[in-house]
């Protein structure tokens, strides 16, 4: 019996970034936009017309529809983090990566505590019944 | 457990990575193109000591690293030591 409601995920659409780690830092996002930052040189736009990346004419810029996410609360995430994590879960806002429940996931972790869990849609049924 | 830094999400179990095997090192004594082709793709030194790897982060970054181990111990060195 699980301690809280397991997440429930639905497609996102977004778009996908590989770019150079500065122009991304540097980037205007649009007003509403959501970015995940997956590695210095990749982000996740969630949320948006299609960005622009004006440091970098060489960027790519592509929809990204593969990704599956389920926003969490606090009491999910540390039932999360207690029960399906082996690894340090960071504090504050950030992105944490890594396996949960032995998925690859993306946890984007909010000031109060709550998060956006991330998920490749592929392992989105696999994930949501082993946090069930 | 083996636990392996990424520089990207931070330490993780080794079962989160993809080994990518070391750098290898052709020694000067092979001077034929051919066998120094042949020994950099083939001729594993197996060493006992510390290497440098590639390590490839499957269920996070998803973002290629070197990494300096040492195989006896499987201590993770610092690179730039």
């Amino acid at each position: 019996m699980p301690a809280c409601e397991p997440p429930r995920f639905e497609g996102l659409v977004g778009w996908r970034i590989i770019a150079d780690p500065s122009a991304l830092d540097a980037a205007p996002w649009p007003a509403g936009s959501h970015v995940v930052r997956i590695s210095p040189d990749d982000a996740f736009v969630i949320g948006a017309a299609e960005p622009g990346v004006p440091g970098d004419e060489h960027a790519i810029v592509t929809p990204e529809l593969g990704f599956a996410g389920a926003a969490v609360s606090a009491e999910q995430v540390a039932d999360i983090a207690l029960h399906h994590i082996e690894w340090q879960m960071p504090t504050g806002p950030c992105v944490a990566q890594g396996q949960i429940a032995g998925v690859p996931s993306k946890l984007v972790l909010h000031a109060d505590g709550s998060a956006l869990l991330l998920v490749a849609c592929a392992a989105r049924h696999e994930l949501e019944d082993r946090l069930g | 457990m083996l636990w392996v830094e990424c520089p990207n999400c931070g330490s993780r179990p080794f079962e989160e990575y993809r080994y990518g095997n070391v750098f290898p090192v052709t020694p000067d004594t092979i001077t034929d193109a051919d066998a120094r082709n042949v020994d950099y793709a083939w001729m594993q030194d197996n060493i006992a000591g510390v290497t440098l790897e590639r390590w490839f982060h499957e269920s996070g970054c998803r973002r290629w690293f070197t990494a300096k181990r040492d195989t006896t111990s499987d201590e993770f060195l610092p690179l730039d030591d």
